[in-house]
């Protein structure tokens, strides 16, 4: 027993002195660590549709536009002008020269246009491909002048190419005619030499990239585009809770997506770490119904709910303060976007429900729906807080049902099956559309709306043809006051037909003339007893912030975290 | 020595049905669950019908049930563990890419264990009916009742936060691991074969907690297998020789009676290695540790049917070829066991 | 007559330390759950005015969550769910197990064949995992637990109750009875299943405590009950973001309350291990 002891003993030891005495491999180049609560799912352009795999392909290769950063301009990048032919269908792009893949293979025309036709064609089931369907027909004018034209005038087109399947991969090394499962050469900044999945993705910088060759770039691009730093390696942690205890001891030197928002109230008050944060963000939270489903095929009960939510008591409880409330579905990030939903008043929802029937002895009962880690760990008490809150009406009893994933995907996609729940956003390309379209006409079924409301497809087709700012501005300003209205509580208001006469007057596109008139027709001013409007569809609750922190230590610059919630590794440099 | 060879094999014989059925099981479950893989990985997002549809065509998920039942069998038959729907990649490689480190997990914390266990057990064994005793006993359901995930947050919030001296959580720090390139991706042994001493002990500084965490709890168990079987043997030598006086005799029964007490210790340890790996999913998800239990955990999320049969089918092997060898081991040292 | 056996029983009953402390603390917590409307300071659902996680104080001894609840009141209530789901799998699993177990011990051939390797097949398939994935199946609710968590667990009385079986069928008295023309089914009911009861007891107390650190670790990886019910698990995987934050209360009481409740059915399991193993009793003088 004794030599045992023994044993253990001296096993002890020496496990505690080697403890002490640690030495790790030292590194001998200067190397950026990210660390990333996010995941990559299948490394491939044309069948992802996820944050950090299409942050790898950002990293690694680039597109004909993008976006500034630290704004939502779109600006040249493998194009380094266009132009779009008057009825909005062709647009043709110059392409720099002088670039090369990092397989050294050149870029040109015919390596742009195989990339996109390519993607185009094989259109993965996982894929954001769809984002780009509009594209009819790609051809090459000469080596460096791509013609893409589109099926239909839509403003919205130069914004979608700032995404993977868009963008330029070496037909070298690139397969053609499968999946790239890991195995693509882009334009660079960074080529990835490393992918261990869950564990981490290294890149290391592209010596040959065509944003830092002063010949090809001004200085003011290159200040943009060429990376400061030549190796980066980005770690993925199971949590929040392991992000921010490896942020905090400072095994990365960035820490981004996502903390807990309770994490970031105590990390920004720890001296040894910066914090970075966008002023707005993109990502957003809000209600959906199935407007098919009673009682919710009535539009007071949804207007009820809209008026007794409780905004304020989700962002102080729920995340003490972190997020922001959010009374429109477009975020304050866009110009276009309006106030439109009302703040709390409890009177209103009693007498709204009243309407409806129900009172407190005969009470609105009603099972609301959310996913309990999908959207991180906050959504349950979200839930409690909407309980309590819906509630307080006196006349509403509110259960809670928390479903998994798989099941709510599969529920939601069932026509009588999911009433009511908590869903997630985040944009698919930085347009006030991307925020309207979703749930009031393009994918009504996989987003659980079921909404019939062909208004808004006018709507749609209005702010996809009309190309002046200002007019389309007022168009979505027109469509955000339709979609929340309390109609037939009250009419619809006089305003939205001042607004919707303004389109007709000051657009030049006989297209959007004719559908602005068509709208203030199909829209029921006078009755309340219309099949068609279905406000309320949705219901903004609040701008998640918390995806838009970034913790570091102290000797980094540049992170830039905007309105894009892209993250550009290139962009940082450390003392 | 044949009596052996014909017990393994008929043992070996029997695993196939059982894991057919395990299979049909799985599948079965799999297919009961609500939801699929491409609502899971579209859901919630843009995306048109005709996404959707094309995407369960791609898989055969409209198939009917019975035929996607014999694809599955057939494929796995011949050794087509299929593709992991998320991943892209073929589940076998995704399995094998982690199945390291959650072996490499399993073994150390098992080491915990015993060392653990077999102490507190042998120990209380010896000291029957005592303080020591009682209190052991409690030590041992103590740490069985402690919920690992708890116990890893402590340790997490005590070693790595307050005190600062051991790593939250992964295999290794990320610039480390930047420059390391492991053969058998056991990273213990690889640092040993590269010779990196260095490397080593940063490995071992992260296996610490989790191995500690896991071990601790599965300790419990094996405190009190020890202290039984302990007790079995030294009641009947001790009573049979309860005259001889001495020192030398008192050691000789303790040795003689801890060999004889090894052998139930080996086959619990062996089953509950091969249960440990299930075991692992709350350790690896507290310690951020890249092994096959979040694979799973993910695989759930995301309704990856293949990624998940793939993987529970290779643990059952796995686990099925543990127990055989614990059986076969057992047989050998205990002459009791007869074929 | 009665009153002399149980006197007997309560005689060995007070040797097991062991067992008598592990009831104690069981029946404890059991009396504070169903006691809890009447000890509970606050309501721990809607009562939400305690300031947001704030640390144990006068009004508030445990300190509160993140939405303002009493951290105490949730403690209190919070073993209503655990012990509900774990006794009532626990239950069932037993009746299935030992009800198949009989048959198919008591059978033998080609039968206990096919069981024994039916239940191996479920035996080999980690538990956590299967619960998880019967969970997700069936939905989160106390339902889904409860099924997912007694089919895990029907193969370990499965085993026991088994072993007992083949091993009891031998014996002679049972072959007596067969002689005198006993039908199979009542010489399992009469003579095998009684002299198993004692194992499985054994059995059974471990299972529960199992069975509650199943639940909270369903509930830990996001399987478990919705909100707000209060539930240890529940509270511990909800107060996890706030650890490294530095707010530990959350996470540590509801923790403590699994560990000593799992500890409390331990002891009556150790307890009864003793009670049936009359060579492990006390041999010193």
């Amino acid at each position: 027993m004794s030599l045992k002891f023994r044993l253990i003993g001296i096993g002890m030891l020496v496990l505690v002195l080697g403890l002490v005495l640690s030495l790790g491999a030292l590194p001998q180049e200067k190397v950026l660590t990210i660390g990333t609560t996010d995941r990559i799912t299948e490394l491939s352009p044309a069948n992802s549709y996820d944050f950090w795999t299409w942050h790898v392909f950002r990293q690694t290769t680039n597109g004909l536009v993008t976006i500034k950063p630290g704004t939502s301009e779109v600006i040249p990048a493998l194009a380094k002008s266009w132009e779009i032919s008057p009825d909005g269908t062709v647009y043709t792009f110059h392409l720099r020269q002088g670039v090369t893949f990092t397989d050294g293979a050149p870029f040109n025309c015919a390596a742009m246009k195989w990339s996109i036709d390519r993607n185009l064609k094989l259109n993965g089931p996982k894929g954001g491909v769809y984002l780009i369907s509009m594209i009819k027909e790609t051809k090459c004018v000469d080596d460096y002048t791509l013609q893409i034209t589109i099926s239909g005038a839509d403003t919205t087109f130069i914004k979608r190419l700032d995404n993977p399947p868009a963008w330029a991969y070496s037909p070298q090394s690139t397969p053609a005619d499968e999946f790239a499962n890991g195995k693509w050469a882009g334009t660079g900044p960074y080529k990835m030499i490393e992918y261990k999945p869950e564990e981490r993705v290294v890149y290391q910088a592209y010596e040959g990239y065509w944003g830092c060759n002063d010949k090809i770039v001004t200085a003011e691009e290159k200040a943009i585009f060429c990376p400061k730093i030549k190796k980066v390696v980005e770690v993925f942690y199971a949590d929040a809770a392991a992000l921010r205890a490896a942020t905090e001891a400072g095994e990365v030197d960035i820490g981004f997506r996502t903390f807990n928002p309770d994490d970031i109230l105590s990390m920004a008050q720890n001296p040894n770490l910066k914090e970075f944060k966008a002023a707005s963000s993109v990502a957003i939270r809000y209600l959906v119904f199935n407007v098919t489903m009673a009682p919710f095929d009535n539009p007071l009960v949804r207007e009820a709910i809209a008026y007794a939510v409780d905004r304020d008591a989700i962002v102080s409880k729920v995340f003490g303060g972190i997020n922001k409330p959010l009374y429109t579905m477009v975020p304050p990030g866009f110009a276009e976007s309006e106030n439109v939903f009302p703040a709390r008043d409890l009177a209103m929802a009693r007498d709204l429900l009243k309407q409806a029937g129900y009172t407190k002895d005969n009470p609105l009962e009603i099972t609301l729906s959310f996913t309990p880690k999908h959207y991180g760990t906050t959504e349950s008490d979200v839930a409690a807080v909407m309980k309590t809150s819906l509630e307080e009406t006196g006349v509403i009893k509110l259960n809670i049902e928390s479903l998994e994933w798989g099941t709510m995907t599969d529920r939601m996609s069932k026509k009588d099956e999911l009433p009511f729940f908590l869903l997630g956003w985040y944009p698919d390309f930085l347009d006030p559309d991307n925020y309207l379209a979703p749930w009031l006409t393009e994918s009504t079924v996989s987003l659980g709306s079921f909404t019939t409301d062909k208004v808004n497809k006018k709507f749609q087709d209005m702010e996809r043809y009309e190309t002046d700012e200002a007019v389309r501005a007022l168009i979505f300003a027109a469509w955000q006051e339709y979609m929340a209205a309390d109609w037939p509580y009250e009419p619809f208001s006089l305003v939205l037909k001042a607004k919707l006469a303004g389109v007709v007057s000051m657009t030049t596109h006989p297209a959007v003339r004719g559908l602005a008139q068509e709208a203030i027709n199909e829209i029921p001013w006078e009755s309340t007893s219309s099949e068609v409007p279905q406000p309320v569809v949705v219901i903004p609750l609040w701008q998640n912030m918390a995806q838009m922190y970034a913790f570091t230590q102290p000797n980094i610059t540049g992170v830039v975290l905007d309105v894009t919630t892209y993250f550009r590794d290139w962009l940082v440099d450390k003392k | 020595m044949g009596g052996i060879g014909k017990y393994a094999f008929t043992r070996l014989l029997l695993t196939i049905p059982m894991l057919f059925i395990l299979l049909t099981l799985v599948f079965i479950i799999l297919r009961v669950m609500p939801g699929n893989p491409c609502l899971s990985m579209l859901g919630g997002r843009n995306a048109p019908q005709s996404a959707i549809d094309r995407c369960i065509k791609q898989y055969d998920l409209n198939k009917p049930l019975y035929l996607q039942y014999f694809q599955y069998l057939g494929n796995i038959a011949r050794g087509n563990f299929g593709t992991s729907i998320r991943t892209g990649r073929p589940v076998v490689k995704d399995v094998f890419d982690r199945f390291p480190a959650t072996f490499e997990l399993a073994i150390f914390s098992m080491l915990i264990a015993i060392l653990i266990g077999m102490f507190t057990g042998i120990f209380a064994s010896t000291h029957s009916d005592r303080l020591a005793d009682h209190s052991l006993r409690i030590f041992n359901i103590v740490s069985f009742a402690m919920p690992i995930y708890w116990v890893g947050l402590m340790a997490q919030l005590i070693f790595a936060v307050k005190l600062g001296i051991l790593p939250v959580g992964g295999r290794l720090e990320p610039i480390t691991a930047a420059y390391f390139h492991p053969i058998t991706k056991f990273y213990v042994l690889d640092s040993i074969l590269q010779k990196n001493w260095g490397l080593l002990i940063e490995v071992l500084k992260h296996l610490f907690l989790p191995a500690l965490t896991l071990g601790l709890v599965q300790s419990g168990f094996l405190g009190r297998i020890s202290r039984s079987s302990m007790l079995e043997v030294l009641d009947k030598d001790y009573v049979t020789t309860a005259r001889s006086k001495g020192l030398r005799e008192r050691i000789v029964i303790y040795q003689h009676a801890l060999k004889n007490a090894l052998i139930p210790i080996v086959t619990i340890s062996g089953l509950q290695f091969a249960l440990l790996l299930g075991g692992a999913i709350l350790t690896e998800t507290t310690f951020s540790w890249p092994g096959l239990a979040r694979y799973l955990l993910r695989s759930i999320d995301a309704r990856d049917f293949f990624a998940l049969q793939g993987t529970i089918v290779f643990f059952a092997i796995f686990i099925s070829t543990v127990n055989l060898i614990v059986d076969v081991i057992y047989s050998l040292i205990d002459p009791r066991v007869k074929y | 007559m009665l009153a002399k056996w149980l006197v007997a029983r309560i005689h060995v009953l007070s040797k097991q330390h062991l067992m008598i402390i592990g009831m104690i603390i069981v029946g404890s917590i059991i009396l504070i759950t169903v006691l809890a409307p009447f000890i509970a300071p606050y309501d721990p659902v809607n009562y939400q005015d305690g300031g947001r996680l704030e640390p144990p104080s006068l009004k508030h001894l445990l300190g509160t969550d993140q939405l303002g609840r009493d951290v105490l009141s949730r403690i209190i209530y919070g073993g209503s769910v655990p012990l509900k789901v774990a006794g009532i799998a626990a239950l069932i699993a037993l009746v299935t197990g030992m009800i198949i177990g009989l048959f198919s011990g008591y059978r033998g051939g080609i039968t206990d064949r096919t069981f024994s390797l039916m239940m191996d097949a479920m035996y080999s398939f980690p538990g956590l995992i299967l619960a998880i994935v019967i969970v997700a199946t069936l939905g989160a609710g106390i339902f889904g637990m409860v099924f997912a968590i007694s089919f895990v667990y029907i193969p370990t009385y499965f085993r026991v109750v088994r072993g007992q079986a083949l091993q009891i069928r031998e014996q002679e008295f049972v072959e007596a009875a067969r002689a005198e023309g006993a039908s199979g089914f009542r010489i399992l009911l009469k003579h095998i299943a009684p002299n198993t009861v004692n194992s499985v007891m054994a059995v059974l107390s471990f299972n529960i405590a199992d069975a509650i650190l199943t639940e909270a670790g369903l509930s830990f990886l996001g399987f478990g009950l919705p909100p707000p019910a209060p539930d240890w698990g529940f509270d511990i995987s909800n107060g996890q973001r706030f650890l490294l934050a530095g707010d530990w209360w959350l996470i540590t009481f509801a923790g403590i309350a699994i560990i000593v409740l799992c500890l409390g059915f331990g002891m009556i399991g150790e307890g009864i291990s003793d009670l049936i193993n009359p060579k492990r009793r006390r041999k010193r003088a």
